[in-house]
């Protein structure tokens, strides 16, 4: 095993960022905790292309915005990738709230329900690290206690909320 | 002012304790000057952002052969370098840039890669992770002198170093040669600025070739050598000169570079010269090669070689791209007196989005960087289809966006081909012309290209998609703790797409619509462009200059905006509302009887009060003070008033009664940044009017302002950041009396709820609920 990370670690520089932006592997998750409704209100920002190829990985097949199984496709792709732990290191059911698209960005939106509290978690968001090398996924979180940021990098692991 | 608050009765009409907050950052003076940050002016850079008496940059001209290998997807290469030493400095040894060793096993950007995720890794990663075969990096065959006598030389990492045989003094030149060969990335698999992509349906190659000599490295009065490894992200600065370059391709390749074609009846046919005679005066782009002729080229195989050679005069660096593939449209353009001719070279894949959009996007450019800045020296603007997704070089850049393989292609391929052709042909003119260092400064090129692109893109056409510009968009970015100040070396930035970016065009723009004014900001945006066109500006330059020529104090704008990773969060945290005491008895009194009865009942109160009281049933107990009215005007108030009236001269009269409101609004600064207080004021009888506070009113207490108000009218409402201008981040304490703010999720969410989808709508029966969307399986 350690020896096959060190094969991996030698090659996956070779892909430098490109001068425009379209190459810019960055998602932006804010998770906020309406304590008004105890719930914990998830958006989800990610470049259109991206979500559309792990789409197409989830699914087998190419789907894009508007096609018939792609929100379905969208959820399990976000379920898949984020995760929410409670203190008691249970994970949070994410139900659908739904998505739009602005182009080439699209803005996903889940919930979890009946969430008194934010103490003790944890989460984790995988978003196309499995189809990116340098995916980096920003989280603000914002609750109670206030407004944190969370980074996430392929083979990152559950992190405090 | 004074003067009347003494005979001023206040009456709160409304207040709130507002929760502040404590305001973040360290500077307890937003506005100290940043002097004491930028360097020291000096004969070379002035304290007014210009380049000085003194000021001087090295010169380096190219003389190169080359030849592309389509069998095995390698160049070789030999240059004749002559090296002017325009520096006060004698020269020892020289530094070059070998870019391509970036692709070697054991470069430091392989080194230093952080592991990427292992769950579930597409074949696609374990390809590019396990099959690491490409053999990438220089391989220098020689280095020699002009006489072709071997010079010693150093490679460490992407650097090498010449040693001179003897100092090269200030004002001399030296020429040099050296030989490599290179393997050529598959840019679609690896990655890269440059490389080649391969078309299996045709078994033919784009090459898009870049950084592809050894080029010398930039010398100058602020870096010494800048040798700073590439890594990367940080692109380059190199040293401006003449290019004469021989390319050697395939003879049914059609090649495209920097520079102007010296030989075209060499390597074109004569209905193509035609053609490009033709071009030169056409309202529309016309085709050199048509589609037809590139589906010819990709079924048929090279049977020789081909010469190519270009002339380029007073450019930083040389790229070019060749393909069997391509399809070459031009379209002649006038840029003040400088004829250009607007090219662009792409595959049958890339159309019909190419042949609409390319080149009419470069010209669109071309006029309005030009308005901005100075007209393009250049004679040729070329965009080129193939791998790389957007990077630019001289007169020439790669664009990625394509159709899909049946022709359709959404809004955003459109989009993103339109704004990456405008950024990256935008780039000619940043850093390309106005030669900033992006290995040291990414912003200084990406970020006022990123705000140039945005103008562009607002002119091309209604409500342009555009990512980056509009402040609304950097709100994110910039409540994000942990994120880097827009000053920090290219290489360590975490967020470059909105750091080096997004944020510096946010800042642009705010300073242009908000802060400056569109004619002072243009006016002194026009002045540093023009100052440092083909020279090498640095922050300071750009800092002063935008100062010099305005006169706009902007000192607290770079602190903040680009020193620091404060944020706008202005809060609005009440209003008060003050009248003139008239002294008018019955005025006075009315006023304070509506405030009574306006008062608020109790409940006891309420409930007794139909109750029988025994006053009233036994009138023996009451007396004077039961029929007393306090707020009743008395004889005595008039006579009281008359004489206070008989005190005042006529000027005084005339203000006790003009009826004026005075609000006293408070202000605090919870974000950090300060930033101008932008107001709109709604008055009850539906009139409303703007107010700009220029951000000078922090300038003594950053944290807490307040600012009085007066008016004929009464306000109903009050609104701070009416018009999303200046990337306030908190929009719920922007409003008095305040207003809930939705955040996007309950914006969204409340949407969802309220608007039936259309399949909803239309089987929607009159008097039913509008039943709640579904969202897919859990």
């Amino acid at each position: 095993m350690r020896r096959w990370l060190a094969v991996v670690m030698l090659l996956t520089g070779l892909v430098p960022v490109a001068a425009d932006a379209h190459k810019f592997y960055v998602s932006l998750t804010t998770v906020e905790h309406n304590t008004a409704e105890q719930s914990l209100e998830i958006t989800m920002r990610l470049f259109a292309d991206d979500l559309e190829a792990a789409v197409a990985r989830e699914t087998g097949k190419p789907l894009t915005h508007g096609q018939p199984g792609f929100e379905a496709a969208v959820f399990a792709v976000v379920r898949r990738a984020l995760t929410v732990r409670q203190a008691d290191g249970q994970p949070l059911t994410l139900a659908w709230v739904g998505l739009e698209n602005k182009v080439d960005v699209t803005w996903v939106y889940v919930e979890a329900p009946r969430v008194p509290s934010t103490t003790g978690f944890t989460l984790r968001d995988t978003i196309f690290t499995d189809l990116f090398p340098e995916q980096v996924n920003m989280v603000h979180v914002k609750d109670a206690r206030g407004r944190r940021a969370i980074d996430f990098r392929g083979g990152d692991s559950f992190k405090p909320f | 002012m004074t003067r009347y608050t003494a005979s001023v009765v206040a009456f709160v009409l409304a207040i709130v304790t507002p929760a502040f907050a404590q305001p973040q950052g360290a500077p307890p003076d937003k506005f100290r000057q940043l002097e004491e940050i930028l360097p020291t002016p000096n004969e070379q850079r002035t304290a007014s952002g210009a380049p000085g008496r003194a000021y001087w940059q090295q010169r380096a001209d190219y003389d190169i052969d080359v030849t592309l290998d389509d069998v095995k997807q390698r160049i070789t290469g030999k240059e004749t370098v002559t090296y002017y030493n325009q520096s006060p400095d004698p020269l020892t040894y020289l530094w070059l840039q070998l870019d391509q060793n970036l692709f070697r096993k054991d470069s430091d950007t392989a080194l230093t890669a952080p592991a990427p995720s292992l769950e579930r890794p597409t074949f696609e990663t374990l390809d590019t992770l396990v099959n690491r075969d490409f053999d990438g990096g220089f391989q220098i065959a020689a280095v020699t002198d002009a006489t072709g006598k071997p010079l010693p030389h150093t490679i460490v990492k992407t650097m090498m170093r010449i040693d001179l045989a003897a100092p090269l003094a200030p004002g001399k030149s030296v020429v040099f040669g050296v030989a490599w060969s290179y393997n050529i990335n598959d840019a679609k698999r690896l990655g890269g600025r440059s490389g080649y992509e391969f078309f299996p349906k045709d078994g033919n190659y784009i090459y898009e070739i870049a950084q592809w000599f050894p080029r010398l490295a930039a010398y100058n009065d602020v870096s010494g050598w800048q040798h700073k490894q590439f890594l990367g992200s940080g692109e380059f600065t190199l040293e401006f000169g003449n290019y004469k370059v021989r390319i050697t391709a395939p003879n049914d390749h059609v090649v495209g570079a920097t520079g102007v074609l010296q030989n075209p009846q060499a390597v074109l046919t004569a209905a193509q010269l035609q053609r490009l005679e033709q071009a030169k005066t056409a309202s529309a782009p016309v085709l050199v090669v048509t589609p037809a002729e590139a589906k010819a080229a990709e079924a048929g195989k090279a049977t020789g070689t081909k010469t190519w050679v270009f002339h380029a005069e007073n450019v930083r660096d040389f790229a070019f791209a060749s393909s069997r593939k391509f399809i070459w449209d031009a379209q002649g353009h006038r840029s003040g007196t400088q004829p250009v001719l607007a090219m662009s070279y792409y595959p049958n894949e890339g159309n019909p989005l190419w042949a609409q959009y390319s080149t009419a996007a470069i010209i669109h450019t071309l006029n309005l960087y030009s308005r901005y800045s100075f007209d393009y020296p250049y004679p040729i603007a070329i965009s080129v289809n193939g791998p790389v997704g957007g990077m630019e070089y001289p007169m020439i850049c790669f664009n990625g966006p394509r159709p899909e393989p049946d022709g359709t292609y959404t809004a955003r391929t459109k989009y993103a081909l339109i704004s990456v052709v405008i950024h990256e042909v935008g780039h000619n003119y940043f850093p390309m012309i106005v030669n900033t260092d992006e290995r040291q400064w990414t912003w200084m090129d990406e970020g006022i290209n990123s705000f140039l692109q945005f103008l562009a893109e607002q002119e091309w056409e209604d409500n342009y998609p555009s990512r980056r510009g509009e402040p609304k968009n950097m709100v994110e970015y910039m409540t994000a703790p942990g994120h880097d100040p827009i000053m920090t070396n290219s290489e360590s930035v975490k967020e470059l797409g909105n750091n080096a970016y997004g944020k510096p065009a946010t800042a642009l723009n705010i300073l242009r619509e908000t802060v400056m004014g569109r004619e002072l900001f243009d006016f002194a945006f026009r002045e540093y462009s023009r100052r440092w066109k083909f020279k090498r500006p640095m922050p300071a330059d750009f800092f002063r200059t935008m100062e010099d020529a305005s006169a706009i104090d902007l000192d607290w704008f770079w602190h903040g905006w680009f020193y620091t990773t404060d944020h706008t969060d202005l809060s609005l945290d009440d209003v008060r509302h003050f009248t003139l005491n008239t002294k008018n008895p019955e005025t006075e009194k009315t006023l304070q009887r509506q405030q009574q009865t306006a008062a608020p009942t109790t409940l006891s109160a309420e409930r007794y009060r139909d109750t029988p009281k025994l006053v009233e049933q036994n009138p023996a107990l009451a007396d004077f003070y039961n029929r007393f009215d306090p707020l009743a005007v008395t004889p005595a108030d008039r006579e009281e008033y008359q004489k206070v009236l008989g005190a005042l001269t006529d000027k005084e009269k005339a203000l006790i009664g003009s009826n004026k409101n005075f609000y006293v609004m408070r202000f605090s600064n919870v974000g950090g940044l300060v930033m101008p207080i932008i107001l709109k004021l709604d008055y009850v009888d539906g009139t409303s009017e703007e107010l700009r506070i220029p951000a000078e009113i922090w300038r003594r207490d950053a944290s807490k302002v307040s600012k009085l108000v007066i008016t004929d009218k009464v306000l109903s409402q009050v609104t701070l950041d009416p018009k999303l201008e200046t990337a306030d981040t908190d929009l719920s304490n922007n409003f008095f009396p305040r207003k809930p703010v939705m955040t996007r999720f309950q914006l969204f969410k409340q949407q969802q709820q309220t608007t039936p989808n259309p399949m909803q709508q239309l089987e929607r029966k009159p008097g039913t609920d509008a039943p709640r969307p579904q969202g897919p399986g859990q």
